[in-house]
């Protein structure tokens, strides 16, 4: 990073997304504040639902926030130019790549479409498809003709992403990127994705509902659950010693691929409840193990509690004296 | 016959490939065993052999005995035909098929669905409705969840209907093929948690099919591990994991990424699993192994790699694995 003033690649304040559905408000997104900073690896984590993907789609301009604001390097996104600049420096890939990826077209023209959306000079095209298929591993001249179905899931996630960063961009936004792929083929995507943050100097968002994927990824996460960061802190410290109840639940439920498993643990009871019903007081509180009087009534603030850095939105914490709650 | 299910020397084959060849599986009464290995090496094909539900135009052979409680004489499932079949599927041997949440009839009730199957394998229809209300307490649904449709379920609701269905006849063996693959991880481990539970209470004898080892290691007391239609390691889950004796299997492991574990990437292996009966000459996993070497041109016979353990690699025994240079990972692509 040359430009030493700018803290982070984007950020969002106070960011809130509500659907009317039936004459009732869905809040898919409730005041949430995050801040991704250059050269990170951020994880995104809850369960199906928790809004962690229209948080992503909001952030490149794909959802309009109710309230709340969306900053690129300091300044609002707010109109076109700055929605340019944003969608030429954050890209983003999604979870299933038979989906993405449209049959008609072959590897090139899916490769080329980003720049030609972008204006970018047609004589440069080709140079920057065939480095963007080189970045992810895949011989240009192999595959440059080839059609979606003619590529196996892990060679067309390749392409996805070879399609993202095309444009170079700073940032990229992965939604799931792996979770339709097999072990083997599983860690060579990671590692392209990691390889690429190191040697570009990329910044990462990981969607997951996997803390154990976040774990060995990510340099921070965000925990959300219905549409609200809970948690957030250095990746080691939420999941080595999280705050919030709902977090310790991720972790206990994540798979321990040792002797005897997880043996007999606890699970959260229950279901996430339906995003326009969305219990009073603290969201968790009806499958929260930990919860105490006031949880149905007051609506609990994130506040620094743990490592420094981190942060937990439950009344446990925070208040002198009561944080020997751990089990 | 001791074991609940026997498989012998299984081959199934597609215009004349073998897609699967050699399996010899044994499942005691109440154990859990898992099958594990990536896309298209063969552990849903050989589930599909044992309910005898290829489709048209493979093959199969090799002997699958199937010994439900109280029977005096194994079903020969390889000898029987497709109406001797009618009465063994579903009321000895079950599978909950691989996204079958998403085959759930859109337009009828959960109840509905559930009762045709009860009528349909045990030919009663008074009482069927009661029936439906136990199976659906049983994996743990509300009996209000009889008269809801399913796009009102979740996913993990509607993996629980497809297990009640699985159960509905009260099968000795069920095979569950990747039932918690588009599960977030709550759910998921709810699943598995129902399906011990499920294994304890009715006695079920469980084949779990999975590409996650993390899954298996917490359900399952044995795993076999496939690679391009053949077993290549099989043993006690706790032994296998805690120590491998096949490059495949190690590798598995090692990619799985784990809590409180290192952090980071193991380095990957290059390239993919052969097409399905296309493997290449020799040990099929020769080409991406990091240790492979000029004796691995041959077929290495699935043989005893430790008590109670197989291994199908020309070095196993490892008593130990040697470290690799950087020059040498990948070197084969």
């Amino acid at each position: 990073m040359t430009v030493s003033a700018i803290t982070s690649l984007m950020e969002v304040d106070d960011l809130s997304i509500h659907y009317r559905q039936d004459r009732k408000t869905l809040k898919a997104l409730d005041g949430v504040s995050l801040e991704w900073k250059p050269g990170e690896v951020l994880g995104l984590v809850g369960e199906s639902g928790c809004g962690k993907s229209t948080l992503a789609r909001t952030m490149l301009g794909l959802e309009e926030p109710v309230s709340g604001s969306v900053l690129l390097e300091g300044q609002a996104v707010t109109n076109r130019s700055t929605r340019s600049a944003l969608r030429r420096k954050v890209q983003m890939i999604f979870q299933d790549p038979y989906q993405t990826l449209n049959p008609r077209q072959r590897v090139y023209e899916i490769v080329t479409e980003p720049l030609k959306v972008q204006g970018v000079e047609k004589k440069l095209h080709q140079g920057r498809v065939e480095k963007a298929l080189g970045e992810v591993g895949l011989e240009p001249e192999r595959y440059l003709d080839r059609y979606p179905h003619q590529l196996s899931g892990g060679q067309r996630q390749r392409v996805a992403i070879a399609a993202a960063l095309v444009l170079e961009p700073e940032g990229l936004i992965c939604d799931e990127p792996v979770s339709m792929l097999d072990a083997s083929v599983r860690s060579q995507i990671l590692t392209v994705l990691l390889d690429l943050q190191k040697s570009r100097d990329l910044s990462l968002i990981f969607i997951t509902h996997d803390l154990s994927l976040a774990w060995s990824l990510c340099d921070r996460i965000a925990v959300m659950y219905l549409g609200r960061i809970v948690e957030t802190g250095s990746a080691v410290d939420v999941i080595e010693k999280p705050q919030h109840p709902y977090t310790e639940a991720l972790v206990t439920a994540a798979p321990v691929p040792v002797a005897g498993g997880g043996g007999r643990r606890e699970l959260l009871k229950g279901e996430l409840p339906d995003p326009s019903n969305i219990p009073s007081g603290c969201p968790f509180h009806p499958r929260c193990p930990k919860r105490f009087e006031p949880c149905d009534e007051i609506v609990p603030q994130l506040v620094s509690a743990g490592a420094s850095g981190q942060s937990a939105a439950c009344l446990l914490r925070g208040r002198p004296g009561e944080e020997s709650a751990d089990a | 016959m001791r074991n609940v299910l026997e498989i012998r020397d299984l081959r199934v084959s597609h215009r004349g490939k073998d897609i699967v060849s050699g399996i010899d599986l044994n499942l005691a009464r109440g154990e859990s065993l898992g099958l594990a290995g990536e896309s298209g090496c063969g552990k849903t094909t050989t589930a599909l052999a044992v309910m005898k539900l290829l489709p048209e135009g493979f093959r199969q052979e090799g002997s699958i005995a199937l010994a439900p409680e109280g029977s005096d004489e194994p079903i020969r499932i390889d000898r029987r035909t497709e109406a001797g079949m009618r009465v063994v599927r579903w009321r000895h041997v079950s599978m909950v098929f691989q996204g079958a949440m998403n085959s759930l009839d859109p337009v009828k009730k959960i109840g509905f669905q559930l009762e045709e199957v009860i009528n349909l394998h045990e030919g009663r229809s008074s009482g069927a409705r009661q029936r439906v209300e136990e199976l659906l307490d049983l994996v743990g649904l509300t009996a209000a969840v009889a008269r809801r449709y399913p796009h009102q379920l979740s996913g993990g609701q509607k993996q629980r209907v497809m297990i009640a269905l699985a159960l509905a006849c009260g099968p000795s063996v069920v095979i569950a093929d990747e039932p918690t693959t588009a599960l977030d991880v709550v759910m998921q481990a709810q699943v598995l948690q129902l399906l011990e539970r499920l294994r304890e209470e009715l006695g079920l004898a469980l084949v779990l099919i999975s590409h996650d080892l993390g899954v298996m290691a917490e359900t399952c007391d044995r795993i076999a591990i496939m690679y391009a239609g053949r077993i290549v390691e099989t043993g006690p889950m706790d032994l296998v994991i805690s120590d491998p004796q096949h490059p495949y299997t190690k590798h598995l492991l090692e990619s799985l990424p784990v809590i409180g574990g290192e952090r980071g990437l193991a380095p990957p292996i290059p390239g993919g699993p052969p097409a399905p009966g296309d493997p290449p000459e020799g040990c099929a996993f020769r080409p991406r192994c990091p240790y492979s070497d000029e004796i691995c041109f041959q077929p290495p016979d699935l043989a005893e790699a430790g008590p109670d353990r197989l291994a199908a690699c020309h070095f196993s025994p490892w008593s130990k694995w040697p470290v690799l240079s950087d020059a040498s990972k990948g070197a084969n692509p």
